[in-house]
């Protein structure tokens, strides 16, 4: 165990987590020359291109120093608020942490809330300026930042270049130097953390888990203890680059599991493996249960696709046990699914791969959070669906999630942002001064406002210098309103919203202004409506075309105007015909962004 | 029948809304006639011995050449093609190149069909339209067009441009209500044009729909007072006097396109001829000089669309439903088939019913339909 170091990487976008850890990969020869594609650890495209980690991922270097032979495991940690979770869990599994910085750019707020929860979690930290070849590296100003935020002391900072490979040998020294050995006691009854499961279609569920204490053998009989569910190991091993079958695994390494888990369902971040027999009383704590807390209607464009999006959901959920769905049905858009997301981005990168991964044309209807409605008749019903809303003579109360979201910034942003959560319903619970110029701010704010467009109003209004973070609370009363859309006095369904009274007129005129720019002139005048109930709050008309022929059209023309017809006759094909109503799909999807 | 088109690629100062292929440096003049005369001749056979109804000579500018020039290519194209006995020869002239003399010289050709570029009657609305001519060289280029026995005339105007109002359109149209074929071409910006960059700067102010549509009822109500037959979307003539050349574009003719820019049909493909006089002058000269360049060859001067039967049910619906014929319902079932016609009756559901006329034999649009013959169209696309 003393030569085991168990270490991630936090690193803002772009800073060189990746090439970091490629390089690092190259120097203990955990890949050889040939066989390196770049940026090993990333290895799918969505990730890459949008430049998050979305699922962890760990691997394990063996690297001789001094005569010694040490075991290095890596562990990815993915980026973004709505991976918070599996974030605290990576880091948990860890003993230590490279905090990368780009010596171009500085350090930035985002790299911040999971340095805090590095820091909580009583890592040992190495401060590494990347990027080091570069001519417009500012070492003196990045060094001053990073010692204002850490307290450590200048030489502590590594200096390096992940792409020409300078000072990789001091990040490994400072690895197995800086960061503490793993502790734990072999002995002890089992006890492994799960911090990341994959799915292989070949293997089913592979779980990853580091062990805090006691070993683990194949064929051993474990139990999940938040589960309760008790499996055989098949197979048990580390990650290097590839998998490699081990016959027993010892507390303070990672490794991973099969067991013959066909969905993703049943492996939960932060649970606890342990043995059937001589079980550990006690689960490594922190263990939650994530559930999906944004909800939105994904039908296919295509009818006839109904099956196929069904079978590309299951597929998906197998290895994103985040994601939930349940099929519904809408007046507008035909046969389709609710789902359930941890939030936004997840949401984006769920539709994104459902494109890329399965080639699955999609329409999203209107995000809604989850409200607990208490009706007259005393009971309690969890509604994500406008169309799951009990008559309002029947509804007692509504409530909604809120959550505790903190914001790391810079002094001179307070106001911009103060007003920005005040306007979405926020209440502001603490203002704590970090260093002179960096202060946390603490809001309690309704979920339902940030699922829209929060976190592009915050970047914006911060110049990106603003980290967000959250978790759930709990439900308070709420004001909530059924907002409709009528078209030609028909409700389209999917269009319907729950929003907060104080919201719903503005949003609805915003709505129907919007659903003016989208849906192109017909035959006939067309009413756009918004109403909450049998009130309409607001109106707008799209005149019907009035004309529309060209003037000529002769030997020269009829190629030309053929093609343009032909174009127009297609986009009519991709609209929806609601009532007498022709509504493009880029009408659902622009609802989303309105502002 | 067929139709051949001679496009003449000159103009002496391009029209701010104008957007068909022509150059101002008329040097190239006599080779360029040379190289039409050339064209003809390789390309005898594209018509495939179809009787020609029609020749036109459009542009550009046909009368910055010289009467006897033109009749040159007549005599060419006479000399390889079936004729008709009643063919239509039509030649588009501008006012100010239409002297006296010019004119003379003209009735001695084989034209029997004038066309004049007229735009308006009003020198402020020319210089809008940047038309080279003036007014009062409109009026007179009509009179002596009379005088010299063009009793097949026909005069361009058009409206919904920047400046005309009601007024001035009922103005003009009353000068030419004697005339036996109008076209009343409603402005179409043409992203490439001076005017289209005016009116997006702000120097010009485009006219609103509601007055367009107000300029087109005044103008249908002005033919039917004068017995025009509005027999196409922008054509009107007196009885008998529609432009044959044309009215071949939108009843699935074949036609042969001479020169830069000029599209060619056959039923099977369209073709249109490179928009650059100097390529299109040195492919034909080598052509005649080497043995390397070959009309059906890589390195030619035309592009060419094969059209599959989609494409042409497509066309026919969009062109014929132009016109007062509308489409036939035969014509689909014969070149089509019969899928196309079920095709077109099920599309038809989603027209408003006081657009379109359907009888047993053709189909056609209303005349509150006529203003959405694009929209209409494209509805009824496969
Ligand atoms: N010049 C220079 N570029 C680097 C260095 N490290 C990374 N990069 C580049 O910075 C960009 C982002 O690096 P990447 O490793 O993908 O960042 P990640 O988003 O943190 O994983 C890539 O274009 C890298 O090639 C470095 O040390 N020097
Ligand atoms: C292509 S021109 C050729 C004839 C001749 N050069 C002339 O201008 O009189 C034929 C007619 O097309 C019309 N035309 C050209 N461009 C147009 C446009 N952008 N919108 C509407 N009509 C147009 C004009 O009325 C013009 O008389
Ligand atoms: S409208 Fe006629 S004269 Fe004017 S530029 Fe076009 S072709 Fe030439």
């Amino acid at each position: 165990m003393q030569h085991i170091r168990n270490f991630c990487i936090i690193a803002h976008i772009d800073h060189g987590k990746s090439t970091l850890a490629d390089r690092l990969l190259q120097q203990t020869n955990t890949v050889k020359e040939r066989e390196f594609q770049n940026q090993v650890l990333d290895s799918m495209d969505l990730e890459r291109e949008k430049g998050i980690t979305i699922k962890s991922h760990a691997v394990q270097m063996q690297y001789e120093q001094a005569g010694k032979q040490y075991t290095l495991n890596l562990i990815d940690t993915p980026g973004h608020v709505d991976f918070s979770y599996e974030v605290s869990r990576s880091i948990a599994a860890c003993e230590g942490a490279l905090l990368v910085v780009d010596a171009t750019q500085g350090i930035q707020a985002q790299t911040i809330s999971n340095l805090y929860l590095a820091i909580e979690n009583d890592l040992d930290i190495i401060p590494v300026l990347n990027k080091m070849d570069m001519p417009s590296a500012e070492p003196e100003e990045v060094s001053e930042q990073i010692i204002d935020l850490l307290g450590c002391d200048k030489e502590d900072i590594l200096q390096v270049s992940a792409k020409t490979g300078e000072g990789i040998e001091n990040v490994l020294n400072a690895i197995i130097h800086k960061i503490r050995p793993p502790e734990g006691d072999e002995n002890a009854p089992l006890q492994a953390l799960i911090f990341d499961s994959f799915f292989n279609p070949f293997r089913g569920i592979i779980a990853y888990f580091r062990i805090m204490n006691g070993q683990i053998h194949k064929d051993d009989f474990v139990k999940f203890i938040a589960t309760g569910k008790e499996y055989h190991a098949d197979e048990i091993g580390i990650l290097s680059l590839s998998r490699e079958p081990r016959n027993t695994l010892k507390a303070g390494n990672v490794g991973y599991i099969i067991s013959g888990i066909k969905t993703a369902k049943e492996v939960k971040v932060g649970d606890t493996i342990t043995h059937v027999e001589r079980p550990s009383k006690e689960s490594i704590e922190g263990f939650k249960e994530i559930k999906p807390m944004v909800f939105a209607g994904i039908y296919p464009v295509d009818a006839d696709d109904y099956e196929e999006l069904r079978s590309s959901l299951e597929k998906l959920q197998l290895n994103d046990a985040s994601l939930s769905y349940e099929p519904e049905s809408s007046m507008a858009l035909g046969f389709g699914f609710r789902c359930g997301f941890l939030g936004l981005l997840h949401m984006e990168i769920i539709q994104e791969r459902l494109d890329r991964e399965f080639n699955m044309d999609v329409i999203t209807t209107v995000p809604n959070v989850s409200y607990k409605i208490y009706t007259t008749k005393k009971e309690v019903l969890d509604v994500h669906n406008p169309s799951g809303m009990p008559p309002l003579n029947l509804i007692e109360r509504i409530e909604e999630p809120y959550i505790i979201a903190q914001i790391i910034t810079k002094t001179e942003y307070i106001g911009a942002i103060m007003k920005l959560c005040l306007d979405k319903r926020g209440m502001l619970k603490s203002q704590i001064y970090l260093t002179s110029n960096r202060i946390e701010i603490t809001f309690e704010l309704p979920l339902g406002e940030i699922v829209f467009d929060f976190y592009d109003k915050l970047k914006s209004c911060s110049k990106g210098y603003a980290s967000f973070d959250y978790h759930i609370n709990d439900y308070k009363p709420s004001k909530l309103a059924k907002l409709d859309i009528l078209l030609n006095g028909d409700p389209v369904d999917a269009l319907s919203t729950l929003i907060h009274v104080d919201n719903a007129y503005s949003f609805g005129r915003r709505m129907c202004e919007k659903l003016k720019e989208l849906i192109p002139r017909q035959q006939f005048d067309i009413a756009i409506q918004a109403a909450i109930g049998s009130k309409i709050i607001a109106r707008e008309t799209v005149k019907a075309v009035r004309k529309d022929v060209t003037a000529k059209c002769y030997g020269g023309d009829i190629s030309r105007k053929r093609k343009l017809l032909e174009k127009q006759k297609k986009g009519k094909k991709r609209m929806r015909q609601i009532g007498n109503v022709e509504v493009p799909q880029s009408a659902f999807l622009a609802v989303l962004k309105i502002d | 029948m067929a139709g051949i088109y001679i496009h003449i690629p000159f103009c002496l100062q391009k029209c701010s809304y104008c957007n068909f292929y022509s150059e101002s440096d008329i040097s190239l003049k006599d080779k360029l006639i040379n190289t039409l005369l050339t064209e003809i001749k390789l390309r005898a056979s594209y018509l495939n011995n179809e009787t020609v109804r029609t020749i036109y000579f459009g542009g550009g500018t046909p009368t910055l050449l010289l009467p006897n020039e033109i009749q040159q290519m007549i005599d060419a194209v006479f000399s390889l093609f079936q004729l008709s006995d009643e063919i239509e020869i039509t030649l588009e002239a501008n006012p100010n190149n239409l002297t006296e003399e010019y004119i003379k010289q003209l009735s001695a050709t084989a034209i029997n069909r004038l066309s004049i570029g007229i735009q308006s009657f009003y020198d402020n609305d020319l210089q809008t339209l940047g038309r080279i001519h003036t007014a009062k060289q409109a009026e007179e280029s009509i009179l002596l067009a009379q005088k010299y026995h063009f009793n097949n005339l026909s005069i361009d105007l058009m409206y919904g441009f920047p400046g005309l109002t009601l007024e001035k359109w009922k103005y003009n149209l009353n000068k030419i209500k004697n005339i036996q074929h109008i076209s009343c071409y409603q402005l179409t910006l043409e992203k490439k044009s001076l005017l289209y960059q005016k009116i997006k700067n702000g120097i010009l102010l485009s006219t609103p729909e509601d007055e367009i549509i107000e300029q087109y009822h005044y103008l249908i109500s002005f033919a039917k007072k004068h017995h025009f037959i509005h027999y196409e979307t922008s054509n009107f003539c007196q009885e008998n006097f529609e432009s044959k050349h044309n009215t071949s574009y939108w009843q699935d003719a074949l036609y042969l396109g001479i020169g830069p820019s000029a599209h060619s049909y056959n039923r099977e493909s369209r073709q249109w001829n490179i928009s650059d006089n100097k390529a299109y002058i040195t492919f034909f000269e080598n052509l005649l000089s080497s043995e390397d360049y070959d009309l059906k060859g890589e390195n030619v001067v035309f592009e060419k669309e094969i059209l599959t039967t989609d494409m042409r049910f497509n066309e026919y619906i969009m062109t014929s439903l132009r016109t007062i014929w509308g489409c036939s319902l035969d014509y689909i079932q014969q070149h089509f088939g019969k899928s196309y016609l079920k095709h077109l009756r099920q599309q038809l559901s989603n027209i408003q019913p006081d657009f379109y006329i359907l009888s047993p034999s053709s189909l056609r649009l209303t005349e509150k339909g006529n203003l959405f013959a694009d929209y209409i169209a494209a509805s009824l696309f496969v």
